[in-house]
C-alpha cells in the first residue's frame, strides 16, 4: 500500500490573495508556551501556558517575478495560505496574522537573487479548518477559488543583470550582496486574550546591505573614525530582467551609514572587503506598495 | 534537609500550590543600661509576632484565602476575630490574614500573594510531610489563567482592554493586650479596604472626590463623554478549561461596586504606548 505524499506539485503558496512564484522553500512552526510548573508540596510537575502563543513562517523565493514580500514591509499583518487545490481551501496549511520581521535580498556571483521573509505570526498556523478562519481570510481564499491558479511571467533576474550603483566603487567587483530589513515587533496582549490587542513596530526598523568587493577603487574606513568621520553612501541595487533588462526590483539606500568591515587576504583569493552599511528608519510610509522613505525607497514591477 | 517537593502549606487544611513562602518570628527586646555597669541587660520591648507571606497560584476549585476574604468582606462580628492554623512544612501557627493580593499578568498564570500575621507561639518541628495532598483534582484545568480573564457585567462581556490587573485587600487587625499576659487576648477586626488597579489606554482624569469605582472600566464617547459600564462590571477570573469548554463558568468574582475613583496616573515610556493607571477603592 502507498501512503499518498504530498510534494511540491500540489502546494500551491499565497501570500494574501497574491500567488508567491519560485518559492524554494517553506518553514512554518511554531512551539506552544508549555513551562512545566511546580510548587511546594509536589514532586510532579504541571505542565500549562506560560507565555506569548506565536509561530514563524519563513520562506525562501528565487527571484522569479515581482517580488512578493516587499510589500509586506509595513505596519499591517497579512495572512498566507498553502493549498493543495485552489478549489478546495480545507486542504491547506495557513497562517493568519504573520507581521513580516525580517526582509532579505541577497545574490553571489553566479546564481539568481533569493529572496527570504520570515513573519511572525500571532493569529493561528497549521491546518486551519475553514470555521477558525478570520473573515478577512476567508475573503482571501474566496477570490484564490474564484481565480484560479495563475501562470508567472518569469521575470528572471540574475547576478549578470544586478545593477549595484555605489558612490567610490566599480560595480563589476562587486561579487555579492545582502540586504536585510529587520522589523522588531512588540505585541501588546490584553486579559482575556490570547491574540494581541495590538501589534507595533518597534522602530526603527534596521536595513542593513553588505557587499563583498574585489579591492581596486574602494576606500574604506579606520576603526578610530567612528564617532567623529562616519562614511555615508548612497547605494542602488537594480535587479534586473535577464534577458530584457528590466528592472524588477530596486532598493535605494541614501547615506546608509558604513558599520563594520571586513578585510580579508589569502593564497588563493584576492584581496577583498566585506562592508557593511546600515540605516535606520523611523517610520514606514509606503507608496504603490513600495517603502518610501528618506533613507530607503524600493521599487518592485 | 527537607527538600520544597516533601513538604506543604496548609491552609485550614486546605493545600495551597505555593512558589515561596516567608515566616518570620520577632520577640523584640530593649537593652537596659545602668550606670556603672559594662554589659546590658535585656528586657521585653514589644509583642512576639510572627508574619507570614506566601505567593500561589490560584486554583479556582479551592482557594482558601480568597474564601477568607469573602468571610472578612462579609462579617459581621468585629471584635472577636477568628483566626486560620496555617502549617507549612510541619510549623504550625494561629494567623490572621493581613492583606491578599491577586495579580494577572499578560499571557500567565494568576498568582496571589498574601500575607498573614499570628501573635501566638508557633508549634511544631520541620518535618517532611505525613501525607500527600490531592492538589490537583481536575489537572491544568482549574487553573486561573489571563487567558480565561474576562471583564463582564450583569449585561454579558466588555470589550474594554485592560493590559493588566491588580486586586489588593487590606485589613486592618488590632491584638488587645492586657497587663500580665504575654499575649492578645482578643483580636480585633477594625477596618478592611480593597483597590482594584488596572492599566488602560485610555484616560479618564478624575473630576470630583467620590466618582464611582464603575468609571475605570469606562469607554470615551462621542464628545469626550466618559460612558461608565453600569450593572455591576466585574473582573471574571475563570479556570483555564473554559478555553476548551464554555460551560465551565466556576469563577472568582472581583467587582467594583460601592467603589471610588481614587487616582490615575499617566506614563509615557520609551517604546511603548502611553499607560494609564486608574484604581478605585472601597472601604469597609
Amino acid at each position: 500500500m502507498a501512503f499518498r505524499i504530498l510534494n511540491k506539485e500540489n502546494q500551491q503558496v499565497y501570500l494574501g490573495t497574491g500567488q508567491v512564484f519560485g518559492v524554494q522553500s517553506i518553514v512554518g512552526q511554531y512551539q506552544i508556551p508549555e513551562v512545566p510548573l511546580e510548587f511546594i508540596g509536589f514532586k510532579d510537575s504541571i505542565p500549562l501556558p506560560r507565555g506569548q502563543q506565536v509561530g514563524e513562517i519563513s520562506f525562501d523565493v528565487l527571484a522569479i517575478n515581482t517580488d512578493p514580500f516587499i510589500k509586506c514591509i509595513q505596519s499591517g499583518s497579512f495572512n498566507g495560505y498553502i493549498l493543495q487545490d485552489t478549489g478546495n481551501i480545507n486542504d491547506n496549511y495557513s497562517f493568519t496574522s504573520g507581521y513580516l520581521n525580517t526582509y532579505n535580498n541577497s545574490c553571489n556571483i553566479g546564481e539568481i537573487p533569493h529572496i527570504k521573509a520570515t513573519f511572525d505570526v500571532v493569529g493561528n498556523l497549521g491546518e486551519i479548518q475553514t470555521e477558525d478562519f478570520p473573515a478577512d481570510a476567508i475573503e482571501e481564499l474566496d477570490y484564490i477559488r474564484e481565480n484560479h491558479k495563475e501562470t508567472p511571467d518569469f521575470n528572471i533576474s540574475a547576478a549578470t543583470s544586478a545593477e549595484i550603483t555605489l558612490d567610490d566603487f566599480e560595480t563589476n567587483l562587486v561579487s555579492n550582496y545582502d540586504v536585510t530589513i529587520e522589523l522588531p515587533r512588540k505585541n501588546y496582549y490584553s486579559i482575556g486574550s490570547r491574540e494581541p490587542r495590538e501589534v507595533r513596530v518597534d522602530f526603527p526598523v534596521i536595513a542593513t546591505c553588505s557587499f563583498t568587493i574585489e579591492v581596486n577603487d574602494y576606500s574604506g574606513n579606520t576603526m578610530r573614525s567612528y564617532p567623529c568621520t562616519q562614511k555615508l553612501k548612497n547605494i542602488d541595487i537594480k535587479l534586473k530582467n535577464y534577458q530584457t533588462n528590466a528592472i524588477l526590483t530596486q532598493f535605494s539606500f541614501k547615506d546608509a551609514v558604513l558599520i563594520g568591515e571586513a578585510y580579508a587576504v589569502n593564497t588563493s583569493e584576492n584581496v577583498k572587503i566585506s562592508a557593511t552599511y546600515r540605516s535606520y528608519i523611523s517610520r514606514l510610509d509606503t507608496l504603490n506598495n513600495n517603502i518610501n522613505v528618506p533613507e530607503l525607497s524600493t521599487t518592485t514591477n | 534537609m527537607i527538600f520544597f517537593n516533601n513538604c506543604d502549606i496548609r491552609v485550614e487544611g486546605t493545600g495551597v500550590m505555593a512558589s515561596q513562602v516567608t515566616i518570620t518570628s520577632q520577640s523584640p527586646v530593649v537593652p537596659v543600661r545602668t550606670v556603672g555597669r559594662n554589659r546590658a541587660h535585656v528586657a521585653a520591648g514589644g509583642f512576639y509576632q510572627n508574619s507570614l507571606k506566601f505567593s500561589y497560584f490560584v486554583n479556582i476549585d479551592e482557594d482558601p484565602c480568597f474564601a477568607r476574604v469573602t468571610d472578612l468582606k462579609n462579617t459581621i462580628n468585629f471584635s472577636g476575630l477568628s483566626s486560620q492554623t496555617i502549617e507549612c512544612a510541619g510549623v504550625t501557627g494561629s494567623y490572621y490574614l493581613q492583606s491578599y493580593q491577586i495579580s494577572v499578568p499578560e499571557n500567565d498564570i494568576v498568582q496571589a500573594t498574601v500575607s498573614y500575621v499570628g501573635y501566638e507561639l508557633v508549634t511544631g518541628e520541620l518535618r517532611d510531610k505525613v501525607d500527600q495532598y490531592d492538589y490537583i483534582q481536575s489537572g491544568f484545568s482549574g487553573f486561573a489563567h489571563a487567558w480565561t480573564a474576562k471583564l463582564s457585567s450583569d449585561d454579558g462581556e466588555l470589550d474594554v482592554p485592560l493590559y493588566d490587573f491588580n486586586y489588593n485587600y487590606k485589613a486592618g487587625i488590632n491584638p488587645i493586650y492586657v497587663i500580665g499576659k504575654k499575649f492578645p487576648t482578643q483580636v480585633q477586626f477594625l477596618t478592611s479596604e480593597e483597590e482594584i488597579n488596572i492599566i488602560r489606554d485610555r484616560y479618564k482624569p478624575l473630576t470630583f472626590a467620590g466618582e464611582s469605582g464603575n468609571v475605570i472600566f469606562g469607554v470615551p464617547e462621542a464628545g469626550e463623554i466618559w460612558h461608565a459600564p453600569d450593572n455591576n462590571p466585574r473582573i471574571k477570573l475563570l479556570k483555564l478549561a473554559t478555553l476548551c469548554d464554555d460551560k465551565i463558568t466556576d469563577a472568582i468574582e472581583i467587582d467594583v461596586s460601592d467603589s471610588t475613583f481614587e487616582s490615575t496616573s499617566m506614563t509615557i515610556n520609551t517604546n511603548d504606548f502611553v499607560t494609564i493607571n486608574m484604581s478605585a477603592t472601597r472601604y469597609y
